[in-house]
């Protein structure tokens, strides 16, 4: 099996997970949801395998649903950050002044904090899930939009684009041909690669109290209810949340790296 | 007719300075001098690639235009990276216009190249489709600079052959660009010696064969 | 010296988007350089002559794979074995100034080849004294050296261990007449005695005057190897087919 190969079943295998998670959240409908009090914290069995918690709620059917709303969450997150950062790396390209103004914003964001960021931003926001959903994507997009930036201006430098510019091609046919395919992979893979940022810092700020509502089966909200049960031995409501978080994360980690295997063209020779 | 007054590149201590030249429609002039004189610079700012300091070039009188296909093009010693990477040969070939088939066949392009990537072709092809790709746009002069300096002596040959044949037909003027004495006394009907960059400093001297040259050319065009 | 057995280099490319495909770049090469001598190895961009430097060298992209065998003084050269042949008994001379470090001077850069080679003391007057530079240059950054000068800081760097074989790949590209006569005169004194240059460039012109024998590359082939003397006139004395075509088409002779 060569390397785009194994790169396409990786993408296959990853892309399958997700929308496994999808589906079943959507199948298991209100189970997670509805209390039932005869079960309470109940250790894994073949009827509960990821257990209860102390109301009775199945765990995993509560962890299909949190993961659900960690991939939306993400999803609008990524994307809203994609955007900026895209944005951000074409005032670069308008001219010097431009360049200087943009540059100076993404390194003052790179210079706090990101941590304290995303909590301040949300905690201002009132939080809830647009407020977490604003300041993931407000607090992630500088190192993307750097990495735009010196693929922009090394594309715009190309000897290539300096001759298609003398065989008279537009500005618009330019960017649209040669510059904007160049970049379209470096966009795709900083997205997929921002996805799993996305979805850890969303867990985290809600663990932490600054995101989600507690009434909705978040992972964060998971996580932080177990820690009241952790000491008396309930092992199970930590273990499965903080597990199925991790895989969905790696999962989005190999779908980064396998589309990165494919559309850089240094790496897809081999 | 190509013109060339007074071209100066660089300030305090300036490239070069002072060059004039003129090339008429369908000649072949070689500009010889050691490396690192500005002879690239040079060829650069003939093509419109590159803002002189002072002087100025004109095309049957007129300055070059600013947008649209220039009619003196530049020619790469490395037409590789003159080319889009993730396009292949067909593409770039009819980037400025569609394919002319005898042009192609005239060059020496193989059909079964078109679906290739650049990477995927040999030195000396690649030079080729940069000719070929230059040549669809119809211009009036072309500056090759040092285009066969890393091929070796059959496909130089061959491809000198090939593009004075086309030169010819078309009536392109050609400024060759060259380390290579032998090559230059070769393929052009005369050879501009005197380019050695800041030895123009002071405007040129009488007694440098360059300029006599040029105002004799330029004169009887 | 030097021996290549039958040596092949394939590289792995993508015909298609996910089929795989060997793309054979050196086919069949055999070949013995022996000691006192200049080779020269000619053929155009595309013809495989520096992914054969880089082959003896062992400094081979990941998608490459080798048959047969490169034996240097008897011993076959595999990955890192034997430790110590490669970069000390064989130096490279690269094309590039790029391979020298901007952020250092000429001088701390030649003392650091010294160490890596195993000598602790290094004068890097001496050293650029041997390839008639002076010692000012020493205080230079790579910045500041011109394309000739450059050239022969890396051939300082390169000649410092000693090494008994010396691979220059295309040292005369860019150089004008002057600077390369000295870089072709420096070549010729390191095959001397139990020493040997393989010179790899597309310039036939340049190396006819200094070296031995003239080994012909023509997409990953060898397509013919020649004594240098052999080359005057209208060719008659070659062997090869493409030798006497070779020749034939510099602008020099025919231009054919």
């Amino acid at each position: 099996m060569n390397g785009r190969v194994s790169a396409l079943y990786r993408i296959g295998l990853a892309l399958l997970l997700i929308v496994a998670v999808l589906v079943a959240a959507a199948l298991a409908g209100d189970v997670g949801v509805r209390a039932d009090f005869m079960n309470r914290l109940s250790a894994p069995s073949w009827l509960h395998p990821f257990g209860t918690d102390q109301m009775g709620r199945d765990m995993l059917a509560r962890s299909l649903h949190g993961l659900a709303l960690s991939l939306w969450v993400g999803l609008l997150a990524a994307s809203l950050s994609v955007l900026i950062s895209t944005l951000v790396a074409l005032t670069s390209a308008l001219g010097e002044r431009a360049d200087r103004v943009a540059t100076f914003i993404t390194d003052a964001m790179l210079s706090m904090p990101h941590l304290m960021l995303l909590i301040l931003l949300s905690f201002a926001m009132g939080g809830g899930t647009s407020a977490v959903i604003l300041a993931v994507a407000i607090s992630h997009w500088p190192r993307l939009a750097r990495v735009l930036r010196v693929e922009l201006r090394e594309v715009q430098a190309a000897t290539y684009v300096e001759a298609s510019y003398a065989l008279g091609k537009s500005r618009l046919f330019i960017a649209w041909s040669h510059i904007l395919p160049h970049l379209a992979p470096h966009i795709l893979v900083g997205a997929l690669l921002m996805f799993p940022h996305a979805i850890l810092h969303e867990a985290g700020l809600t663990f932490l109290g600054f995101g989600l509502e507690p009434s909705r089966p978040a992972i964060g909200v998971m996580l932080s209810d177990s820690m009241r049960h952790i000491s008396a031995g309930r092992w199970w409501l930590a273990l499965f949340p903080g597990l199925m978080l991790m895989v969905l994360v790696l999962a989005f980690e190999a779908l980064g790296s396998a589309s990165r295997r494919l559309l850089t063209p240094r790496e897809a020779q081999c | 007719m190509l013109q060339a007054n007074h071209l100066t590149v660089g300030y305090e201590r300036p490239l070069f300075s002072e060059f004039s030249l003129c090339l008429a429609p369908g000649e072949c002039v070689g500009l010889y001098g050691p490396s690192g004189t500005g002879k690239t610079t040079l060829g650069r700012v003939l093509s419109g690639l590159h803002k002189p300091t002072a002087g100025s070039v004109l095309v049957n009188a007129k300055p070059l235009p600013k947008k649209g296909f220039r009619p003196v093009q530049y020619l790469y010693q490395n037409p590789l990276q003159a080319m889009n990477p993730r396009w292949r040969i067909e593409r770039i070939l009819t980037e400025v216009a569609p394919l002319d088939h005898d042009l192609m066949q005239m060059i020496g392009i193989e059909q079964e190249w078109l679906k290739r990537f650049p990477h995927e072709l040999s030195g000396g092809q690649l030079q080729r489709v940069s000719i070929l790709r230059a040549l669809a746009g119809r211009p009036e002069y072309l500056i090759a600079d040092e285009i066969t300096a890393s091929l070796d002596p059959i496909s130089q040959a061959k491809l000198w052959q090939a593009l004075q044949r086309i030169a010819k037909q078309q009536q392109i003027g050609v400024l060759v660009i060259s380390h290579d004495q032998a090559l230059l006394s070769k393929v052009c009907s005369r050879v501009l010696n005197g380019f050695e960059g800041n030895s123009f400093d002071h405007g040129a001297s009488p007694d440098e064969p360059v300029p006599t040259e040029l105002t004799q050319a330029c004169a009887s065009a | 010296m030097l021996t290549l057995s039958n040596y092949s280099l394939t590289l792995h490319t993508y015909a298609g988007f996910l089929r795989r495909v060997e793309t054979p770049r050196l086919s069949e090469l055999n070949l013995t350089v022996h000691p006192g001598e200049l080779v020269a190895i000619i053929g155009g961009s595309g013809a495989g002559k520096s992914l054969l430097a880089h082959s003896i060298m062992g400094l081979l992209p990941n998608n490459a794979k080798q048959y047969g065998q490169i034996a240097f003084k008897g011993h076959a050269l595999s990955g890192a074995y034997p430790a110590g042949v490669r970069g000390r008994q064989i130096a490279l001379m690269p094309q590039e100034i790029g391979h020298l470090d901007p952020l250092a001077k000429v001088g701390a850069q030649i003392r650091w080849a010294g160490r890596r080679v195993g000598l602790t003391d290094v004068d890097p007057a001496a050293c650029l004294a041997q390839v008639g530079l002076s010692k000012a240059v020493a205080d230079l950054y790579p910045s500041a050296l011109s394309g000739g000068m450059a050239r022969r800081v890396l051939m300082a760097l390169a000649v410092l261990g000693k090494p008994d074989l010396l691979i220059a790949d295309e040292p005369t590209v860019g150089l004008d007449s002057a600077n390369r006569e000295q870089i072709l005169q420096l070549l010729r004194g390191q095959a001397q005695a139990q020493r040997a240059a393989l010179v790899i460039t597309h310039d036939l012109s340049a190396v006819l005057p200094l070296a031995d024998r003239v080994v012909m590359l023509d997409e990953g082939r060898l397509v013919g190897v020649e004594h240098a003397h052999a080359f005057l006139e209208e060719g008659e004395g070659l062997q090869s087919h493409h030798a006497r075509a070779l020749w034939q088409a510099l602008p020099q002779n025919g231009f054919c």
